[in-house]
Formats: structure tokens, sequence, C-alpha cells
């Protein structure tokens, strides 16, 4: 047998044009060291982008683009990286987006490449992070700052992109945005042409109960809300204190958006493009928790984590405590809330939905007998209630076809002291178990984008 | 007979735990699966950080025996290995003895209920 040819491949852009702008970019900023040995769909490196010009006559300008919107680079084939070391300016020309963007223009080499294409050697990984307030700017890394909605995409593939959305607390964050927090795990790993939104729980927790009401409230829901807060929150016995509006604003932006009903602005090499709403959903039942709070005049239900009430001013507090009430919530509730959930998304679309199970063993106990842990079990000892969520779970699974990310399983089988030691944050290998499970499950459905299903 | 409860190891990760509810009071005789105290363990281990680790658990006696002294108190934050309760086998006994024996407990991993909204409903 002869050997492979040795081949160079240069690193040049590629095509990327929007009909009605002009594409901008940065100087690029690399995420890998000169002599690489690169993986397919590694991404190497990254500039910011922007669309410029007078939008066409019907088009909307995709607002979100002007400011968080970058591009990382991916070669196609393995090989060695060499960067050219003038595609870099240092600072601000590799944060501001002063360059017109080049098809032609070269980043660097892959030695070794094999069998690459030297027309089309990258691959355009798109990132896009909303900003809840345009001053939250941090351009310091690849989307980095603080988004109410982060998503990426492949920019080669033109035709319909398959969208899911994750409505994230912490367990989901790392098996969705990965290591560097900007999808790249989860890419390499998916042909596209597809899109991975993520809506972290920056405030509100996207248990059922919340994300039921975000598809149900209309316009004049969220007037009353912001009206009632406006008047309600100054009026307490505490003046607020600019985190307290911080946290009024934030709050208000949690309750006036619907994640599962949005849909974006898709730039390709193809051009300018719209994709979703969501063809399918991930949710966690450990954003489930025994307590949500109500409010008691409009009914809006609010749900934050433990750290987060720790955390609250006094003036929110007091807010909470006169116009709030605690309610709790038994798995029967939450069971209620994912019935009334499934038919809404059944109604609205035919969203595909996705839900992670719950570790239900923990090596941390000695249990021998229950007379010390008080009745309902479900209420005291997180091992039944874990339990009791999963095989609601499994009830919704038969009933309405949504589909079990089974967490409890695969935490069995790698090891819950070395993975998943608290029960919600994993370790990076078990991240990458749970995110094969989600790949696997889309493919299954047939998510456009996300592969042909296994065997 | 006297026995000792001290923090144990609940997970390999822990150094510390703070003291949540004490369901006894000193001087009560306690039968087996009666409810000691609950308790929090942040693995963060007091680092600041969003969305600590933090679990809940509840201690109860797996013995038949007197509470004689609590020696914690409701939000302490105590190490692994620290003294938090005495018992003994008859109502009156010294306490000056040393200890010849540990407590027997469960440990049970439990919804943690945080009082921060305050009042509970």
């Amino acid at each position: 047998m002869g050997r492979e040819a040795v081949t160079t491949v240069p690193l040049k852009l590629g095509p990327l044009a929007c009909p009605g702008f002009r594409v901008q970019r940065s100087g690029i900023r690399w995420l890998r060291e000169d002599g690489h040995r690169c993986r397919p769909g590694e991404v190497i490196a990254y500039c910011n982008i922007a669309l410029s010009g007078r939008a066409p006559v019907g088009v909307t300008p995709p607002v979100e683009n002007t400011h968080d919107f970058q591009v990382a680079f991916a070669p196609r084939a393995a090989g060695v990286l060499r960067r050219d070391p003038r595609c870099s300016h240092g600072g601000w020309i590799d944060h501001n987006t002063v360059i017109e963007w080049s098809e032609d223009f070269l980043i660097g080499h892959l030695d070794g490449a094999a069998g690459a294409d030297p027309h089309q050697a990258l691959s355009l990984l798109m990132v896009a992070g909303r900003r809840p307030s345009q001053f939250a700017e941090d351009r310091s890394g690849l989307l980095t700052g603080w988004h109410d909605r982060k998503r990426a995409w492949w920019g080669e593939a033109a035709g319909p992109t398959g969208t899911l959305v994750s409505l994230g607390i912490c367990e989901l964050l790392k098996v969705m945005l990965g290591e560097r927090f900007a999808f790249t795990e989860m890419f390499e790993a998916v042909p596209g042409p597809a899109q991975v939104v993520f809506v972290p729980d920056n405030l509100q927790v996207p248990c059922a109960r919340v994300v039921l009401e975000q598809l149900r409230r209309g316009p004049a829901d969220v007037q009353a809300i912001a009206a009632d807060i406006a008047g309600t929150l100054p009026a307490g016995p505490v003046v607020p204190t600019a985190a307290d509006w911080i946290f009024a604003g934030t709050l208000l932006s949690a309750l006036q958006q619907s994640p599962l009903t949005e849909t974006y602005d898709v730039l390709t090499r193809a051009g300018l493009q719209r994709a979703g709403p969501a063809d399918a959903v991930l949710l966690s039942l450990a954003a489930e928790s025994p307590f949500i709070v109500r409010h008691r005049r409009l009914g809006y239900a609010v749900h934050l984590h433990d750290f987060r009430i720790a955390q609250l001013g006094p003036a929110v507090r007091a807010w909470f405590e006169t116009h709030f009430e605690r309610v709790r919530r038994s798995p029967a509730d939450i069971q209620r809330d994912y019935r009334e959930l499934v038919a809404a998304l059944r109604a609205h679309s035919g969203i595909r939905i996705l839900t992670l199970n719950c570790m239900s063993t923990t090596g941390d106990e000695n249990i021998v007998h229950y007379n010390g842990l008080d009745a309902p079990l479900h209420d005291t000892l997180q091992s039944v209630r874990a339990k009791e969520l999963n095989l609601m779970l499994h009830d919704l699974e038969h009933e309405s076809g949504i589909s079990i990310v089974d967490v409890d399983a695969i935490a069995a089988d790698m090891g819950g002291w070395a993975h998943l030691p608290d029960g919600i944050h994993q370790s990076g290998a078990m991240q990458a178990e749970i995110r094969a499970e989600i790949l696997r499950i889309l493919r299954a459905q047939r998510i456009p984008g996300f592969g042909a299903p296994l065997g | 007979m006297l026995l000792t409860l001290k923090l144990p190891l609940i997970n390999e990760h822990m150094s510390t735990a703070v003291i949540g509810v004490i369901h006894a009071t000193e001087g009560d005789a306690m039968q087996p699966g009666a409810k000691l105290l609950d308790l929090t363990v942040d693995l963060s281990a007091a680092s600041v950080q969003d969305c600590p680790p933090v679990s809940a658990y509840r201690i109860a006696l797996r013995d038949r025996a007197w509470l004689r002294r609590v020696c914690v108190a409701r939000g302490d934050e105590v190490g692994v290995g620290t003294t938090l309760a005495l018992f003994s086998t008859t109502p009156d006994e010294p306490l000056d003895a040393s200890p010849i024996h540990a407590a027997r407990v469960t440990i049970a991993g439990i919804v943690g209920e945080f009082d921060l909204w305050g009042a509970r409903p």
C-alpha cells in the first residue's frame, strides 16, 4: 500500500454575503496554537461580524446580529494548523468590525490534510447572543457576555434549518454550550443545517408552569405586569437599589419572552433566511422544585433558584412577601403542568419535547427505616421525589410521546460520586454522554439538520 | 453508656456542613428513627459562585438513647468530625466520662426547604 499524499490546503474564509447588507468583520482571534493538530469540525479561531448598510424594503435588519454576532472557523478535515500572523492585528482591530469580508482572505494553512477540498477547507460556525440590554456589552471572547438567548448554527448549508431550543438551568448549560460556552462540542457532532438555541435561567427557572405561562401570555398581560411592577416595587417600605431595579428589569424581560414561539435570522453562505420556531425543545425535571411563588393579584408564577432568593435585596424581598404567595408543588401538580404544556405546544406546532429526568439514587444515604422522614415522602426525601418525578415522566412518554433523556441511567452507569456529586452539576465526561444522548434522540426523531438516525 | 455523634463525611467532596433545623431537644428520650437535625452541605466549600452545589440531609438516630447535649446551633458551619451531640443509654448518666461508642444514625438526602422567603405558608 502506498502512503497517503501529504497535502497542504489554504484556510480561506470563503463566501459570505447578505443581499442589502455589507458583511464586515474584525481581525481574527485564535483559539488554537500554531502547530495544533485539528480535528474535523474543531473550532480554531473566530472574529466578530456585523451586517451594515441600509436594509432593503421589506427586510427587517437582523438587530441581534449587529451586537453580539461572531463567526468561528473550523477546518473540514484533520490536519496541522499553520496560522497566518497577518490576519490578527490586536487591539480594537480584532474587536471592531472594520474589515470587509473577503472570500479569498487567508487565515492560515492546514498541513497533512489529505483529501481536503482546497477551495472550501473552512466551515463557518455562526454564533449570536441577544443582550437583555445594550449596555450589557462584553466582547472579550467567543460568545461572551450577558445574554438572554445564545444560539449557533453552521453557516454552510442552505435549506430548512432544524432548531433545538434548550430551556436551561445550569444542569444543561455546559451540556449545550460546552467547555468554551460557545456550542463548539455540540456542533462537532451536528452536520447541519441546524441551529441550537440556549435560553439561560437569568432569573426565571424554566419549570413547566413558567414555560406554559410564557406561551399563553399576551401583550396586554405583559403590560399589566410591567405597570404593576413599576407601581408596587417603589411603593414598598424600602427604597429599591440599583441592583433591585436591574432585578426587576430582568424579571420583566423574562416574563415577556416566549422562547418556543420565537423565530430567528440565520445567516449562511447562501444569504439571510428565517428559522424557527423550534422543532424541538429540551426541558429538565431539575427545574421543577417543591415551591414557586405566584402573584396574588395577577396570578403569574415566578420561580427563582434558592441561591437567587438568598441574594435578594430588602426592597425586592419585601415586594415578594407583600405581593406573592408561596405555592407548594407535588409531583401530581408538576404532572398536571407538564400535561398542559404538552397540549399547548402540540396545539401550537409539531414541536418535539425532550426532557431530562433526574438522578434518583445517591451514595450519600444509609436509610434503614423511614421513621424520621415525614409523610408524604415525596415532600421530604429527595430520592423518593426524584423517583416519583421520573415515573411521572414515563407516564407522559406513554401518553404523549415526549422523549426522556435518561440522566438517571447515565449517572448510575458512570458513577454518581465521581460524575454527579450533588445530583445536578456533572463532570465533563458525563456532559458529553448527555449531549450524545440528546443528539441520538434528535436523530431518531428526524429533526432536520441533526444527522441521520443510527442503525 | 455515652454515645457521640460527630459530623460524618457524607460526601467525599465535602469539608463542612451548615446546621439547619434541630428537631430534638436536650433531655428527649429518642427512639430509633427519631429526627435529630437537618443540615446542608455546600460542595463549593464556601467559595462564592452562582448555583452552588448545595445538598440537604437529615440525620435520624438508629439507637434508643437520651439526647443529653446538643453541641451545635442552627446556622453553625462545622467541619467533618465536629461533635454534634452527646447521648446516653440511661437518662442521668454523668457526661464527664469519655464516649465510647459512636451513635448509629440514618442519613437521608432531603428536599431542600430553605427558609429563604421568610414565613412559611
